[in-house]
């Protein structure tokens, strides 16, 4: 399973990648939405993990243009905030999950093979 | 940035075309407009355009089944779907047969216009990259 | 029918009584009361007299009570068939809005566009055309929230804990309901089977009654959130607020699009009807139990095991 980091924070980036290559699951970073969009038309991913609030491009425009391209790839929100508003709008535009952060790493994880598996179930079904 | 943008706007509303018409030549682009698929295509077989803008629902052939037929004839040409139908299977079938993006109506016209320039850099790119190669 | 007089007192073993128990005492009377001297005859028929009729009595009750529930399902289904045609009309109207919508759009633009070229805007016409764009704006919001950009795709079904996709969206909405210090009280029941159903489509449901409770509580007010079990092979989640409750003449309207008691312009009155086409799509139930001054309570009913109840 490959999952997507995009997130403008390195610090927590770095910290991710660590913890995600501990567990032997491959993962990329992205800083951005767009640069997480050019990735994604070179590569393909099965998990997203997206933050809500970053400059430029912000999480739901990034997890829009995501949905549009590539709707079999499921994406979890992350934020530091928790507005109401921008989970219900998360959640109705697609995404897997919309989570407060600190994360749990764990909780993350089990999160992410939740998704993972939607994505192999939805993948199966069109085939 | 002094080359004028050749757009094309494809739909069935008239009063749509001919405002958007004028305000996409208030900015400085050239565009035309065609009010079916088919009258798309039989004005894309004489005139080359940068930018298209593609309704879906529109009487007769509709959007979806002109947009490969758009591409075979002009694949230079990027394609935005600009439509106030809204689907995901549709917004992704449109991507895959070639559509640079999918907009949704209403669309504010400044969201708009940074779609056509950033489609339009795209296509300048491409082209100079062919052009070298 | 049978399960609807089986649900209330009379079981097989009731429904026994009358038809075999109750006839089979008055053979045994009748015959009785042949064998015997006049005056215990009369006593014995005035008995059975008796037995009968109170038998007949309760079998005509508990007939009109399964036939009531009966009633009461039909209308039941006729509304959930009744709310998707209405929700199914709104997505159709909503398609053909965004086409007006846009136009009306364009041609503020181009009243702006004309008037600068003629020496600029007076700063009321500028607010006057920026207005418009808000409202196109506002307009815009409602169909894309019916529309529901990701709602078209096929519920994909996958096992997971039922407190644990709840709990999650709880914790979403706890910082916000900190700001009304309101509270949220989770009563889960740790002994419930995994639940096989769409998880992000279940979470979207739960949001959004989470957030209907937030915006019903008073300052300081309480949200309960709970899972259960409703019977064999079906799971269910209440969500009740102690806000002021919804008036008897609004209650059959609480699920339709659109329905809203909150003022213009806030809120679209789409959240309970998306959640309440969310559950029926999960093959599941959605009630509303509420009195003005009492609060509100909204229980979804869910088969454990995806769309087939």
């Amino acid at each position: 399973m490959k999952v997507l980091i995009i997130d403008d924070e390195r610090d927590f980036i770095e910290t991710m990648e660590k913890r995600f290559r501990f567990r032997k699951i491959p993962v990329t970073a992205a800083l951005s939405g767009a640069a997480a969009l050019e990735i994604l038309s070179r590569e393909e991913f099965d998990v997203a993990i997206l933050d809500v609030r970053m400059p430029g491009m912000d999480g739901l425009d990034t997890l829009k243009e995501i949905k549009k391209r590539y709707p079999l790839m499921e994406v979890i929100m992350l934020t530091g905030h928790g507005s109401i508003e921008s989970g219900t709008r998360g959640m109705s535009l697609g995404a897997y999950d919309y989570v407060l952060k600190p994360v749990d790493f764990s909780e993350l994880l089990d999160k992410v093979e939740k998704a993972g598996e939607r994505k192999r179930l939805n993948a199966a079904r069109r085939t | 940035m002094s080359e004028r943008i050749r757009i094309l706007i494809v739909d069935d509303e008239e009063r749509f075309r001919s405002t958007l018409i004028k305000l996409l030549s208030s900015r400085g682009m050239q565009a035309a407009a065609a009010g079916s698929g088919e009258e798309a295509l039989e004005l894309l077989e004489g005139q080359a355009f940068d930018v298209i803008l593609l309704d879906v629902k529109m009487p007769g052939m509709g959007g979806v089944k002109a947009l490969p037929r758009i591409k075979e004839l002009r694949p230079e040409a990027e394609v935005l779907v600009l439509t106030g139908h809204a689907s995901v299977d549709i917004a992704s079938e449109m991507i895959r047969n070639g559509a640079a993006d999918y907009l949704l109506k209403p669309c504010p016209l400044d969201e708009l216009l940074d779609g056509v320039r950033a489609a339009f850099d795209r296509s300048r790119t491409r082209k100079l990259a062919s052009g070298l190669a | 029918m049978m399960r609807g007089i089986n649900r209330h007192g009379a079981d097989a073993a009731g429904l026994g009584l009358h038809t075999v128990l109750v006839p089979i005492l008055a053979a045994c009377g009748a015959l009785t009361a042949a064998f015997s001297p006049p005056a215990t005859a009369a006593l014995l028929v005035l008995l059975l007299l008796g037995l009968c009729g109170w038998s007949s009595r309760r079998l005509a009750g508990l007939v009109r009570q399964s036939e009531s529930e009966r009633r009461l399902l039909d209308e039941q289904l006729l509304q959930s068939q009744k709310l998707a045609a209405v929700g199914e009309l709104s997505s159709g109207i909503a398609h053909e809005i965004n086409n007006p919508l846009a136009i009306v759009s364009q041609e503020a633009e181009l009243v702006r566009t004309l008037l600068e070229n003629r020496g600029g805007l007076s700063p009321e016409l500028a607010e006057s055309l920026h207005e418009i764009a808000v409202q196109v704006d506002r307009g815009r919001d409602i169909t894309r929230r019916l529309l529901d950009f990701s709602r078209k795709m096929k519920p994909v079904a996958q096992f997971e804990a039922l407190d644990k996709i709840i709990e999650d969206m709880v914790v979403l909405v706890e910082k916000e309901a900190g700001l009304k210090e309101a509270r949220v009280a989770r009563r889960y029941d740790r002994n419930l089977p995994l639940v096989l159903i769409d998880v992000p489509l279940l979470r979207q449901a739960v949001i959004n009654l989470l957030t209907n409770a937030l915006d019903a509580i008073p300052h300081g007010g309480t949200i309960t959130v709970a899972t259960g079990s409703a019977g064999p092979g079906k799971v269910c989640i209440s969500v009740a607020d102690n806000g002021p409750g919804v008036a008897a003449e609004d209650l059959p309207r609480i699920f339709n699009p659109f329905f809203t008691t909150k003022p213009p312009g806030k809120g679209t009155g789409l959240g309970l009807s998306i959640c309440h086409n969310i559950v029926e799509r999960m093959g599941g139930k959605i009630l509303v139990k509420s009195e003005p001054g009492q609060g509100a309570v909204f229980t979804v009913v869910l088969p454990v095991k995806g769309e087939s109840a």
